[in-house]
């Protein structure tokens, strides 16, 4: 090699090597780590809006926005509390959290929240909590929703369903029949990952699942007829009516979205974000969508998963860090963030600003009326439920949805592969 | 140094004729290789030009109806995707140079060990590979903290450099066992020392392999998710692939213009990179060769 080449070569690993090099931010004061999974872009200007507010009125204990991927929230945040090096403050789903309240991770803010205890629906509070300390202040939620096309259903002549607690299964499985004419489906579910759906809705018929929760030998699962009507009920409408799209059955929550707007589908089953996507098209092509009242079985509960904010242990500044989540919990602020997200802030100061926001919108209307109907669900409660979410309902679900497997088996499935999760 | 000479179709015997149509078949079978392989780049720059809007279509079409331009816009204005990009680059080039300057020797040294000792090196490396990321993790994020490295660039590439040595060593050790040892030995007759034999005789051989070794590397830390996931604690810090998966949302939701944004310009420094390397992956082939 020429001496010039050489020289090249080391002056350009010379110059790549000081570009590796990082100055640590300094700021006056203390400054805190909040770590969100927020990537939409609405919520990210709502969450840079609100921190930048917070920075510029308490100079001295600003807050500094990480931002995480919401598919890898739990190993990001495990190595992180391992290593002592969590973020002050951070943005999650309830049920994940419990492993980490368990271990100890996590700050009690059952004292700084308690002024916001009244205005925060019971369910919601307590999925937050861990053995009565509220270890994640509940922000924001879904739920599974019917979004039917208007203009389809009044070319049909079918009249929208309305009211509180009056849309069953039963009238829902008659209007998918309905609509599922001329070679068209009816209805497009996106059931790549039916397990969520599947515990959050099973409350409609006071699905359990989980028993003994409080018991030394701890939790048990039981699959019975309750647990088992949702994924029957859904099946009848793939298999015995075909009044589901088959397609749709690999698709995500948001993936038949395209065929709706299409008006290939009058109706979709999706979680309550996907309105985010319709005001899109309402906005753009004057798209007319409604969400129709949330689905009743034997009740038109729905289990509670809320999106949660906590403060690490680890902090040095935990005082500041549930002050910061108590301004994220104003109501401007939450109800700007939810909004943003598709989903139903949890306070009620939000809540209402939300439905002030969003008055004009009949879907978005029912949408946040629906907050009312979320409940405690026994599954949040259980350390375990995130494994046996992931490997053996998702599967096995999957499988049953797709007609690989029968309901015997599913139920078989559900059970034993609880007993081996360690 | 040996002279070309332009040769005349008719001029050829028939067998070399009919080896020169064969080739359009294979030429063929190579144009719709490159379509089918350039086919997903072309897509993902057509949706990085969609508007959300046009995103929602069931019937996507390639060219889009107008070049929304605001996800490149948003993804380098707001994202951060510059910065990550450039600790990507970093990274991936530090971690590339290191391990080639490692394996070089390593990879010779094992190669004319005598067969016992080479044996128990790669075996060793063999076992290095064994152990699945999700059981090393936590230790090495410990290790990684302990020598204040954690959220450094400097950690990332020593973390990239440990885990590409055993692959990139049993790589290059294949190369280097291809190249005759009765190269060496003939340069040894003609008086030339050990360190000459290396640098005039195996080195230049061993271009193409050192080069492909260094492409493995840098596209393997250009790419890698898992372990900068864990160790990068900053937004400063962020490589590449945290950045783009901050497009992804939960219950398959994806910004998917931004995402297909981010992904099309993150895919063109690999492509230079490659682009720049690849006339080194051949002109090493027949660099030298034994005369028979």
């Amino acid at each position: 090699m020429k001496k010039s080449k050489l020289f090249a070569v080391v002056a350009a690993f010379a110059m790549t090597a000081s570009l590796a090099v990082t100055i640590p931010a300094r700021a006056a004061g203390i400054e805190m780590t909040y770590l969100t999974p927020a990537y939409l872009k609405g919520t990210v200007a709502s969450t840079e809006r609100i921190v930048a507010d917070w920075n510029k009125a308490n100079p001295n204990a600003t807050v500094k926005i990480v931002y995480g991927d919401v598919n890898n929230m739990q190993d990001k945040l495990t190595t992180a509390f391992a290593g002592n090096v969590a973020p002050d403050i951070f943005q999650h789903e309830a049920a994940s959290i419990l492993e980490f309240s368990k271990q100890g991770y996590l700050a009690d803010l059952s004292k700084e929240m308690a002024p916001l205890k009244s205005s925060i629906p019971a369910g919601l509070w307590a999925v937050g909590s861990y053995k009565n300390k509220l270890y994640g202040a509940p922000t924001m939620t879904q739920t599974y929703t019917v979004f039917a096309n208007v203009d389809a259903f009044k070319k049909a002549g079918v009249k929208i369903p309305t009211g509180t607690n009056t849309f069953t299964w039963d009238d829902y499985r008659e209007l998918a029949k309905k609509f599922t004419t001329d070679g068209k489906y009816g209805v497009a579910w996106g059931l790549r990952s039916p397990a969520a759906m599947t515990m959050i809705m099973g409350m409609n018929y006071n699905a359990q699942f989980f028993r003994g929760l409080t018991t030394s030998a701890g939790p048990t699962l039981s699959v019975n007829k309750p647990e088992l009507e949702v994924p029957t009920r859904i099946w009848d409408m793939i298999y015995t009516d075909k009044s589901i799209d088959p397609a749709a059955l690999s698709m995500s929550g948001a993936g038949p979205v395209p065929g709706f707007l299409a008006g290939k589908y009058a109706m979709i089953f999706a979680a309550s974000y996907v309105a985010a996507d319709l005001d899109v098209a309402a906005k753009a092509a004057g798209f007319n969508w409604t969400a129709l009242p949330l689905l009743k079985g034997v009740t038109n509960k729905q289990g509670a998963n809320p999106q949660t904010l906590s403060v690490s242990k680890q902090s040095k500044y935990p005082k500041q860090a549930a002050a910061f989540i108590r301004y994220m919990l104003q109501d401007a602020n939450l109800s700007e963030l939810a909004l943003g997200e598709g989903l139903i802030p949890s306070t009620k100061g939000s809540l209402k600003s939300a439905l002030a926001t969003k008055k004009d919108s009949a879907g978005w209307t029912q949408i946040l009326d629906d907050g009312e109907a979320l409940a405690l669900a026994p599954f949040t409660l259980v350390p375990k439920y995130q494994k046996w979410k992931d490997t053996v309902l998702q599967p096995a679900m999957q499988q049953y949805l797709q007609g690989k497997i029968s309901v015997t088996e599913l139920k078989k499935r559900l059970v034993d592969g609880f007993k081996a999760i360690r | 140094m040996s002279n070309t000479t332009k040769v005349n179709l008719a001029d050829l015997p028939l067998e070399k004729k009919k080896r020169k149509y064969y080739l359009i078949p294979t030429y063929i079978a190579v144009i719709f290789y490159l379509l089918f392989l350039g086919f997903p780049f072309l897509w993902m720059f057509s949706i990085s030009l969609k508007s959300p809007y046009e995103l929602l279509q069931l019937n996507p079409s390639l060219i889009p109806d107008g070049f929304y331009w605001q996800n490149y816009i948003d993804i380098i204005e707001k994202r951060g995707l510059i910065n990550s990009a450039k600790n990507s680059f970093v990274i991936a080039l530090l971690t590339a140079a290191l391990t080639t300057v490692f394996t070089v020797p390593a990879a010779y040294a094992i190669a004319r060990l005598r067969k016992v000792f080479s044996g128990i090196a790669t075996g060793w490396i063999l076992v290095s590979q064994v152990f699945p990321v999700s059981l090393i993790i936590i230790p090495l994020f410990m290790a990684v903290r302990r020598i204040g490295l954690l959220d450094t660039i400097w950690g990332l590439v020593l973390v990239y450099l440990v885990a590409s040595l055993p692959f990139a060593l049993w790589m290059l050790k294949g190369y280097v066992s291809s190249i005759p040892l009765d190269l060496e030995e003939a340069g040894a007759m003609d008086g030339a020392s050990s360190f000459q034999i290396l640098r005039r005789i195996v080195f230049p051989l061993l271009v193409p392999g050192i080069v492909a070794t260094a492409l493995f590397t840098f596209l393997n830390s250009w790419n890698e998710f898992f372990f900068a996931l864990v160790l990068i604690q900053s937004p400063e810090n962020e490589t590449l692939p945290l950045t783009l998966a901050r497009f992804m949302g939960s219950e398959g939701q994806v910004l998917l213009g931004p995402l297909a944004a981010g992904a099309f310009l993150a895919t063109i420094p690999s492509l230079v990179i490659f682009g720049i390397m690849q006339r080194k992956l051949a002109s090493g082939l027949l660099a030298g060769a034994v005369k028979g």
